[in-house]
C-alpha cells in the first residue's frame, strides 16, 4: 500500500465519528434500494402467483382438441410442459402448454402450431408471460415499476447528498495535507486516486451491512402487510392463499450494490476534482473554502440589532463559508421536502381511501325507530351484550326552508321540492357539544356540520356546501305523505313547529360523532341531548314521529353479537311499528383501516429511512464543520469573545441554517404535496388542506437537530484550551 | 502595574514532563517597555500566554492592575482581556471568515462599542494595510497578516501590550514600522508593552530586557530607567 493510501486509511480511522456517520449514510441507501428493488420482485412473483391462481400456470392453450392431436401439440420440441383438462365437447380436451424458452414472438409460434394442427380456438396466457418478462408489460405493471423507479430515484438522489457531503468534508479536512502532499511532490492523479481509495474501502465495508439490513428490514415490512393482507383477501374468494414471499434475488443484490458504488463514485469525483485542481498553496492555505464574494459583505442591520455583534459574525461565517453551510442547508431542505410531501401524500390517500370505503370505524350498524322511552331500552340492552362498545345518535328527519344565500353556488345539495330541504337534528352529549359551543335549553342551538360527501359518475366528492354564519335561525317544519286524487303525495305543514339557532359552525365532524351515523339529509344539525330530548317532549305531534336512533357497535365478534342481540331485542322488533335494522359492516371496516394500515406503512417507512439518512449527514456536516473551526473559536476567545457570547453565535447560526432550510423546504413541499392532490382529484374530489402537522413537525425537527448538533459539537470540542488550539496548526 | 508570583507551567507528565516556565516572579511598571529574550523552546511564548491569560498556569499568580486575573470566571477574564490586553501571537492568527477590517476591530466590536473611526484609520495607516481592508486573511502575505493582528491589539487601546516576536516575518524596514509603532503607543498612551524577540537591535530599544533560560528567569537588567 503506498503512502498516500496509508495516510487516507490513518485520517479515516482518526476520524471515527464521521467515518461510520459516512458508512452509516452508505448503509441505509444501499438498504432502502435494497427493499425497493425487493418490494418490487415481491410484488412481481405475487402477481404471477395471482394468476396462476387464476388463470393456471400456462404460456399457451389449445381448446377442444382430439387426444391424437393433443398429443402430438405436447410432443412439440419447443414445450417442457403441460397438462390436460376435458373440453367442452366430449371426447375432446383442452391443452395447457409451457414453452423451455418462450421468447417475443411466443404468440406468433402458439398460432403457427394452431395452423399447423388445424385448432381453432387457442390463446396465449398474455399476463403471465408479462409477468415473467417475455412480452412487453401492459400498463398496472408499468405503474408498478415507474412507482418503484421514482422511489429509486428519490433515494438515490437522497443518498448522493448525504454521501457526497461526507466526502465533500472529508476532502475540505484533508485539503492542507494534500497541499503538503503535492509541495513533497504527489501527483494530482495520486490524490484522485486517494479519495476514490477511499470510498472504495467505505463502500466495501458499507454494502454488505446495507444489502444484510435491507433484507431484514424488507422480511419485517413483508411480514406486517401479509398480515393486514391476508385480512384483504379474506374478503375475496382465493382466501388468504396469497402472500409476499421474500424472495433473495441476486438482481436485488446486484442492483443495490451497483447504485450503491455509482453513488459513492458520483459523491467522491468532486471533491477528487476538487483536489486535483487546487494548487499547494492555495490547499495549504484553504483559500478555496473562502471566498469573498462581494467587497463588502451585507449582513443586515436587523441581525446586529436583534443578536448583537455575535450576530454579525455568526451571519458572516455562513455566508463565507458558502460550501459547508449549502451542504447542510440542502440535506435540511430535501429532507423537509421529502417529509412534508410524504406525510400529505398519506393523507390524500387515506383520504381517497375514506371516501371509497365510507371511513367506517365500526361492527355493526343498528338502526331504529320508535319512541324516546322504547329507543332508550333498546341501548340499554345493547349496551349490555358483553364485548361491545356502542356509540349511538339520536336523530329527528325535519324540513326546513333555507333563508337566501344559505346555499353556495354549486352546491350539491338539492331542495325535496319547491324550496323545501330535508333536515337531519342529530343529538350529541352535551359536554361534547359544550366543547364547541355553551349548551343552552332556550332557545334551541345547533352546530351545523358544513361538509358533505356524495358521488357522481366515477367521481367521489367532498364539499363545503353552505355559506352559514353564527346566529343564522331555520324554521324546523313537520312533513308526511298525504292519499290525495293523484295518490299519495309528500306535503310540508308549512306552519313552523320550530325554530333552530346555529349556534357555531364546524367544517370537520367532531371526532366524537360518527359521521356514518348521519342519515340520508346533507343538512345536519348537531344538538345537545338534552336540549334533543326536551324539543321532542315538547313538539310531540310535530317532531316526535320522525325520531329515529342509529347505534355504531364495535366488537370483537359481529357473528356472536348479532345473535345476542337479535336474541334481546325480540320484543321490539315490529312492534306497533317499530322497527329494528343491523347490519354487518365489519368487513368493510376492516378493509378500510387495513388499506389505510398499509398505505401508512409504506409511507412512514419510506419517511422514516430518508428521514434516518438526512439526519446523519446533517449531524456529520455540522459536527466536524464545528471541529474545523476550533482554531477559529480559540482565536475568538484570545481576543476576549465570553463563553456565553460564543453560544450566542453558535445559537443564532443554528437558527440560521434551520430558517434557511425551512424557508425552501416548506414552501417547496406544500407545493408538491398540492400536485399530488391535484393528481389525486381525478377521482375523489376534496378541499386541499394546508399539511400543518408535517409543516410544524419538520420545523420542530430541524431546529432541534441543529440546536442539538451544535450543542454537542461544541460539549465535544470541550473547554478549548487557546494557546493548544492556536498552536495546532492541524496539518 | 503587572507582577508575577511563583509561576510555573508543566506539560505533560511522567517521563513527557516539560517544565516550560519554572517559579518565574517579576514586576513591571506602568508604562514600562520590556524585551524578553532567550533560546528557542526556553519558555518565552509560554510566560507571554500566562500573562494574556490564555492559557493556565500549573501554579503561581499574575497580577494585573491588582487583578489576580486566574481567579476570574470564564467571561469576566474574556472581558478583562479585551479591554486590557492585546496579544501578538507568535503564529499571526486571524479569523478566516472576517475580512483585515473586521479582524482588527474584533475586540471592539465583541464589547458592542462602536468603532472611532478616526483612531481606526491612524492604526490603518500606520500597520501600512490602507489597501487590504476589504481582503479576507488568506489573500495576505504573511508579514501582511502580522500587521493585521497587531492592529487588532492596538485598537482597544489596551493597558498591556504582549507581542511574541511581532517581527518574525517582515523586513527590517516593516520591522523598524512595527516596533516605532509599539513603542509610539507605549510612549502615547502610557501602555505597558512586553515584546518577546530574538533581535538585538529591537532588545536594546527597550527600557528593560528579561533573559529566559529553561524556564527561568536568567538575567533582568534595566537599560534605560
Ligand atoms: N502544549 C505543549 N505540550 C508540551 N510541551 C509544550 C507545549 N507547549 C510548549 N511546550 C514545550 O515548552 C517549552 C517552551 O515552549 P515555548 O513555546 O514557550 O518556547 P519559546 O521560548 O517560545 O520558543 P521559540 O523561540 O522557538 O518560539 C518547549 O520545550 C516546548 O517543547
Ligand atoms: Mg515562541
Amino acid at each position: 500500500m503506498n503512502i498516500i493510501n496509508r495516510l487516507t486509511l490513518r485520517h479515516l480511522l482518526l476520524n471515527r465519528g464521521r467515518t461510520a456517520m459516512t458508512i452509516i449514510g452508505i448503509v441505509l441507501s444501499v438498504a432502502m434500494v435494497c427493499c425497493v428493488a425487493g418490494f418490487l420482485i415481491s410484488a412481481r412473483d405475487l402477481a404471477i402467483q395471482n394468476i396462476k391462481d387464476m388463470k393456471g400456470d400456462w404460456h399457451v392453450a389449445y381448446i377442444d382438441v382430439s387426444q391424437d392431436t393433443a398429443d402430438k401439440i405436447a410432443g412439440e420440441g419447443v414445450f417442457c410442459s403441460f397438462y390436460t383438462k376435458d373440453g367442452d365437447t366430449d371426447g375432446y380436451l383442452n391443452i395447457y402448454l409451457r414453452l423451455e424458452h418462450p421468447k417475443r414472438d411466443v404468440i406468433d409460434l402458439g398460432r403457427g402450431i394452431a395452423e399447423e394442427y388445424g385448432v381453432e380456438t387457442w390463446g396465449g396466457n398474455t399476463e403471465l408471460l408479462a409477468l415473467e418478462g417475455v412480452i412487453p408489460y401492459d400498463n398496472i405493471m408499468l405503474t408498478f415499476i415507474l412507482i418503484a423507479a421514482i422511489c429509486t430515484a428519490i433515494i438515490v438522489a437522497g443518498s448522493v447528498i448525504v454521501i457526497a457531503n461526507a466526502f465533500y468534508i472529508s476532502a475540505s479536512e484533508r485539503v492542507r495535507q494534500f497541499g503538503l502532499l503535492k509541495s513533497a511532490g504527489a501527483t494530482s492523479r495520486q490524490l484522485g486516486r486517494s479519495i476514490l481509495f477511499e470510498a472504495l474501502v467505505l463502500t466495501a465495508v458499507a454494502i454488505p451491512i446495507g444489502v444484510g439490513l435491507g433484507f431484514l428490514i424488507q422480511a419485517g415490512v413483508l411480514w406486517v402487510t401479509n398480515n393486514l393482507l391476508s385480512e384483504i383477501f379474506a374478503l375475496n374468494v382465493h382466501n388468504g392463499t396469497l402472500a409476499f414471499r421474500l424472495i433473495f434475488s441476486p438482481f436485488i443484490v446486484y442492483v443495490s450494490v451497483a447504485i450503491a458504488v455509482l453513488t459513492v463514485l458520483a459523491s467522491a469525483w468532486l471533491p477528487a476534482r476538487r483536489a486535483a485542481k487546487t494548487s499547494p498553496i492555495d490547499a495549504i492555505r484553504q483559500t478555496k473554502d473562502i471566498q469573498i464574494r462581494s467587497k463588502k459583505l451585507k449582513t443586515s442591520r436587523l441581525t446586529q440589532l436583534l443578536f448583537g455583534f455575535e450576530g454579525t459574525l455568526a451571519a458572516k461565517s455562513l455566508k463565507r463559508s458558502r460550501g459547508k453551510y449549502r451542504a447542510t442547508v440542502v440535506s435540511l431542505t430535501v429532507s423537509i421536502i421529502l417529509f412534508i410531501t410524504m406525510s400529505s401524500f398519506i393523507w390524500v390517500l387515506n383520504k381517497g381511501v375514506e371516501m371509497e370505503y365510507g371511513g367506517y370505524d365500526f361492527d355493526v350498524y343498528v338502526a331504529a325507530t320508535g319512541g324516546q322511552a322504547m329507543i332508550d331500552e333498546i341501548e340499554e340492552t345493547l349496551a349490555s351484550i358483553p364485548d361491545a362498545k356502542v356509540q349511538s345518535m339520536r336523530r329527528t328527519l325535519l324540513s326546513t326552508v333555507l333563508p337566501d344565500g344559505f346555499m353556495k353556488k354549486g352546491s350539491p345539495v338539492k331542495a325535496i321540492e319547491n324550496g323545501v330541504y330535508a333536515l337531519t337534528l342529530c343529538s350529541m352529549p352535551d359536554e361534547e357539544y359544550a366543547k364547541i359551543f355553551p349548551v343552552m335549553q332556550e332557545p334551541l342551538t345547533g352546530i351545523l356540520d358544513n361538509t358533505v360527501r356524495y358521488s357522481s359518475g366515477n367521481k367521489k366528492l367532498e364539499a363545503v356546501p353552505f355559506n352559514c354564519e353564527a346566529g343564522t335561525q331555520l324554521p324546523l317544519l313537520d312533513w308526511g305523505y298525504v292519499d290525495g286524487p293523484s295518490g299519495v303525495t309528500f306535503t310540508v305543514n308549512s306552519d313552523e313547529a320550530a325554530r333552530i339557532t346555529i349556534g357555531a359552525v364546524v367544517y370537520e365532524t367532531p371526532k366524537s360523532i360518527n359521521a356514518a351515523l348521519f342519515g340520508d339529509s346533507m343538512i345536519n344539525i348537531l344538538v345537545p341531548e338534552s336540549a334533543y330530548r326536551a324539543m321532542l317532549l315538547e313538539h310531540e305531534t310535530a317532531m316526535a314521529k320522525h325520531a329515529d336512533a342509529a347505534f355504531a357497535v364495535a366488537t370483537p365478534d359481529p357473528d356472536a353479537f348479532g345473535e345476542t342481540a337479535q336474541e334481546l331485542l325480540a320484543p321490539y322488533f315490529n312492534e306497533n311499528g317499530s322497527g329494528i335494522v343491523m347490519q354487518d359492516v365489519s368487513q368493510m371496516t376492516r378493509f378500510n383501516r387495513n388499506i389505510t394500515l398499509l398505505v401508512m406503512l409504506f409511507g412512514y417507512g419510506f419517511i422514516a429511512m430518508l428521514s434516518l439518512i438526512a439526519v446523519t449527514s446533517v449531524i456529520a456536516t455540522i459536527s466536524t464543520g464545528m471541529a474545523l473551526r476550533r482554531q477559529e473559536f480559540a482565536m475568538l476567545y484570545s481576543v476576549g469573545m465570553t463563553p456565553g457570547g460564543m453560544n450566542k453565535m453558535l445559537n443564532l447560526e443554528s437558527l440560521l441554517y434551520g430558517l434557511k432550510s425551512l424557508m425552501i423546504g416548506v414552501p417547496a413541499g406544500v407545493a408538491l404535496s398540492y400536485l399530488l392532490y391535484k393528481s389525486m382529484n381525478y377521482t375523489f374530489v376534496f378541499a386541499y388542506k394546508l399539511p400543518a402537522g408535517a409543516m410544524a413537525i419538520s420545523a420542530a425537527a430541524v431546529m432541534l437537530l441543529t440546536f442539538g448538533t451544535m450543542r454537542y459539537g461544541k460539549r465535544k470540542l470541550g473547554k478549548i484550551s487557546i494557546v493548544e488550539a492556536i498552536r495546532d496548526e492541524a496539518v | 502595574m503587572l507582577t508575577v508570583k511563583n509561576l510555573s507551567k508543566i506539560y505533560g507528565s511522567g517521563d513527557a514532563e516539560v517544565r516550560a516556565l519554572d517559579d518565574v516572579s517579576f514586576a513591571v511598571e506602568k508604562g514600562e517597555f520590556v524585551a524578553i529574550i532567550g533560546p528557542s523552546g526556553s519558555g518565552k511564548s509560554t510566560l507571554l500566554h500566562m500573562l494574556g491569560g490564555v492559557d493556565k498556569p500549573t501554579s503561581g499568580k499574575v497580577h494585573i492592575d491588582g487583578t489576580d486575573i486566574y481567579s476570574l470566571d470564564e467571561t469576566k477574564l474574556a472581558i478583562f482581556r479585551r479591554r486590557n490586553i492585546g496579544l501578538i501571537y507568535q503564529f499571526y492568527n486571524l479569523i478566516p471568515t472576517l475580512n483585515v477590517e473586521e479582524n482588527i476591530t474584533l475586540p471592539q466590536l465583541l464589547d458592542g462599542r462602536s468603532v472611532d473611526r478616526q483612531h481606526l484609520d491612524q492604526i490603518i495607516a500606520t500597520v501600512g494595510l490602507s489597501d487590504r481592508l476589504t481582503h479576507l486573511p488568506n489573500k495576505l502575505s504573511g508579514g501582511q497578516q502580522q500587521r493585521v493582528s497587531i492592529g487588532r491589539a492596538l485598537i482597544t487601546n489596551p493597558a498591556i501590550i504582549l507581542a511574541d516576536e511581532p517581527t518574525g516575518n517582515l523586513d527590517s524596514k516593516s520591522s523598524r514600522d512595527v516596533i516605532d509603532l509599539l513603542k509610539l503607543s507605549n510612549k502615547k498612551y502610557g501602555q505597558t508593552l512586553i515584546v518577546i524577540t530574538h533581535d538585538e537591535r529591537i532588545a536594546l530599544q527597550a527600557d528593560r530586557v528579561i533573559a529566559i533560560e529553561d524556564g527561568q528567569i536568567t538575567r533582568d537588567e534595566v537599560i534605560r530607567p
